[in-house]
Formats: C-alpha cells, structure tokens, sequence
C-alpha cells in the first residue's frame, strides 16, 4: 500500500514537472528541433536593442538547449507567421497599447524606451504556449534592467 | 396580513434567519470577487468569472431590501402594503440569473469559434518563477466553497417561507459553484494545452444555469400579472393553491374562485358571491395547506 502511494505521488510529481503544457507544443519542438525559429522586426531596432537582443537570444537558447535561426521582415507578417506557428518566437519594438496584445503574448519588455516613446523592446510567443512563456519570463527575469 | 403590515409570527424566526445568511452571503461573496480580482491576470474567462460572481451580489441585496420593505405597514401611498417587495425582487433575481447564463454562453461560445488560445504566465516570487495558473486554480476552488455551502443552507428557509426570491438565490449560488467547477477545469485544461477545455466547460454549465434562470423568470412575469400561484422551484401550479382552490370551491360551490400570489402570500377572490356573514377564513378547513399563513385573504365580488 505504501510502495503504491509512493510510486503514485512520484508519477504524479514528474506530471507536475512537465505541467503547464504548450498548446501547440513549441517548447516540445524546439528542444526536439534544437531550433528556435527567431524572427526579428526590422525598423526601429537601434544598436543598443540589437545587443540587447543578442544577449537574450543567448540565455533562452541556453535554457531550451536549442541556438536560435534568425530572419527578419516587417511587424505584421512577422506576427501573422507566429500565430500560424512558422515562428516560435519574434522580437520587437511595440507600442505599450499595441493591439497586437490581445492575438499574442508580449512578454516583460528586455527594454523599455524612453518614457514619453511609450515603446518597449518585447519578446513576443505564440498565446497558449504557457511553458515556452514561462522560459521567456524567466530569461527576462534573470537578464535584469540594462 | 400585508394590510396590516408585518411578516406573520409563525415565519419571523426564518426570515431572521435568511437575512442573517444573506448578510454572510454578501460577505463572502465581496471576498471571493477581491480574491477573484487579484488571480485574473489576462485570462479572459476569469474575467468572465469574476463577472458573474458579482452579479451574484444582486439577489442578496434585493432580499435584503425586499424583506425590510415587507416588513412595514401599509400605508396612504401603499393602501395594499409592501407583499410585493417580494415578488419585484423575485424577478430582478431571475434576470440577475439568466443574465450570468446568457453571459457565460456568450463568452463560451466566442471563444470557441474564435478558437482562443488564452495565455497565463508566471510571477517572480521571493525568488521562484510560479506560474499564475496555480493562483488562479486556487482562487477557482476557493470561489467554490462559499456558495455550495450557503446555497444549500439557503434552500430549506426558501421552502419554509415560501420565497421565490430566497429561492432564486439559491440558483445563483448553484450557479456559482458550478461556474467556479467549471474555471477550475478549465485552468486546469488550459494548463494541459487544452485550449478549449475552459470553453467547453462554461458552455455546458451555462445551459444549466440558462434554463434555471428562464424558469425563474417565467415564475417571476406570471406573478406580476397576476396568474394563477406557480410552485416554489417550477412553473407549474401551486399544490396549496389548488388545495385552497379545492376548499373554497365545496364550501361556495357556485361561485368564480381567482386565485393570485402577492409575494409569498396567496390572495383569493369570489366572484357572483355575495360575502355570507359568518365567513371567518380562518376557520375554513383546508387539507392540504399545513402552513395557514399562506392564504392572505378571501375577498367576495358579487
């Protein structure tokens, strides 16, 4: 009875490691990929961003054990690739109120811009992909204010 | 009894007792929408939850208000009293009700369609990174307990004092409980990459609380237009209204019986009768009608 109990709480304890899930699986399949597909918005991304952005691609392929393939192009069709799961994960310039919040998730920002631009340098996911989000924060997190 | 004013005697300790409960039902219910509030984060269906939960605010605080109003004496303005506090509570009640049902539906239903995804993220913790899900699965269950508790305590006073109203509430906490079930599932869902699990377990429950909503409200219009008195949890007729119905109609047998409800009381009138002068409605033997204070007045229209 004891040996049962305790193998059902350990099988229980390895489900509660791997939980919350990715909807789509994109943690999954990148650590399986060994792949992040990157996408970058073009535009607005000044040499202070590009370093920053470097530095953050670096502690997030290192926590999902994958290097990241870049590509660049506009906002909107970036985005529109993230949400049909061409990328796993796009980094940009976005706007505090940027209605692109409700169909994504933008992450803590790795930078925010002056006060009065209201713009921050964001991670963008794929909404639903609650594990991949949480690496994303946590990668923030531990990269701390520039 | 209302042209007098007052609750009868044989009900005071029960309507003591309910409003006593509908206080701690306020209660608690401002907790569960403040803990609500905190855990929602983004997550649209805790909105939508948090929503309804304080619509479930409504029937309390109108009972409150009803049984204050039942209470007093009538008065020039109100020559027939305040019995029908009651019954326009009643039908707030029952539109508070279908309204969280048509509500959740709607929500369900979009998401659905849309095919939402819903993100839920995590929080830095005294150093840990704990995903927010967790809070809002505890604050699901939390916002369970309260409303199974009081709903069920609910129940038994509505049947005794006859409220339609106290009874409503009842359904309104039902309501809440299973809407708090059915976030906590669909949290649970989302955090096994179900996105629709939260979705599909509102839509569900909302069918429920839909038809307990539109059922109340038919009870609700039929007393306000005075139709025939409707049982306490249905649209059907009253078993002590067709008891009354019976007793009058072997001690007058040529008479019209009317019979119509003024919030918890039911009211008789005779047509094509001319009042006898010994009639005491008191003394009339009625089977089936254990709790006399039911039957308000006999009234004769010749």
């Amino acid at each position: 009875m004891i040996r049962r109990s305790a193998l059902a709480a350990l099988l229980l304890l390895g489900g509660c490691q791997a939980y919350p899930r990715d909807t789509g699986g994109t943690l999954d399949h990148i650590r399986a990929s060994q792949t992040i597909r990157v996408g970058i918005v073009e535009g607005d991304m000044r040499p202070i961003d590009r370093a920053r952005v470097a530095a953050y691609l670096g502690r997030v392929g290192q926590a999902a054990g994958a290097a990241p393939a870049l590509s660049e192009g506009a906002a909107e069709p970036l985005l529109e690739r993230l949400k049909a799961g061409e990328l796993d994960l796009v980094m940009g310039v976005f706007a505090e109120d940027s209605p692109w919040k409700i169909d994504v998730m933008m992450v803590e920002p790795i930078r925010t811009r002056p006060r009065k631009e209201k713009l921050a340098l964001n991670p963008v996911a794929r909404n639903g992909e609650h594990r991949w989000i949480m690496l994303l924060e946590t990668s923030v997190r531990e990269m701390g204010a520039p | 009894m209302s042209e007098q004013g007052g609750i009868p005697a044989e009900i005071r300790g029960d309507m003591a007792a309910a409003e006593r409960l509908e206080w701690w039902n306020i209660g608690w219910t401002v907790s569960i929408i403040l803990v609500m509030g905190l855990a929602m984060g983004s997550s649209q269906a805790m909105k939508t939850a948090w929503v309804e939960d304080t619509l479930g605010l409504v029937p309390p605080i109108v009972f409150l208000i009803a049984a204050k109003l039942e209470a007093r004496s009538p008065n020039r303005r109100f020559p027939y009293g305040f019995d029908r506090a009651n019954g326009l509570g009643f039908t707030v009640a029952a539109v508070a009700l279908a309204a969280v049902g048509l509500l959740l539906l709607k929500d369900a239903v979009t998401s659905l369609a849309m095919q939402e995804r819903v993100s839920i993220g995590s929080a830095r913790i005294m150093g840990h990174d704990i995903w927010l899900g967790w809070f809002m699965l505890a604050a699901q269950a939390y916002a369970t307990i309260p409303p199974l508790i009081i709903g069920r305590m609910e129940l038994p006073l509505a049947k005794r004092l006859r409220d339609k109203l106290l009874h409503t509430d009842a359904l309104m906490n039902k309501a809440n409980w299973q809407t708090g079930v059915a976030g906590f599932l669909g949290v649970a869902g989302l955090g096994m990459g179900w996105w629709w699990a939260d979705s599909v377990a509102a839509a569900l429950i909302s069918i429920s609380i839909i038809l307990d909503g539109v059922r109340a409200l038919r009870s609700a219009t039929a007393e306000l237009i005075d139709g025939a008195p409707r049982a306490l949890d249905c649209n059907d007729l009253s078993h002590e209204a067709e008891a009354i119905e019976r007793a009058l109609k072997a001690r007058f047998p040529g008479a019209d019986i009317l019979l119509r409800e003024t919030g918890r009381y039911i009211r008789a009138e005779l047509t094509g009768m001319v009042p006898p002068e010994d009639f005491d409605k008191d003394a009339l033997d009625i089977p089936g009608l254990d709790d006399r204070w039911r039957l308000e007045s006999v009234s004769f229209r010749p």
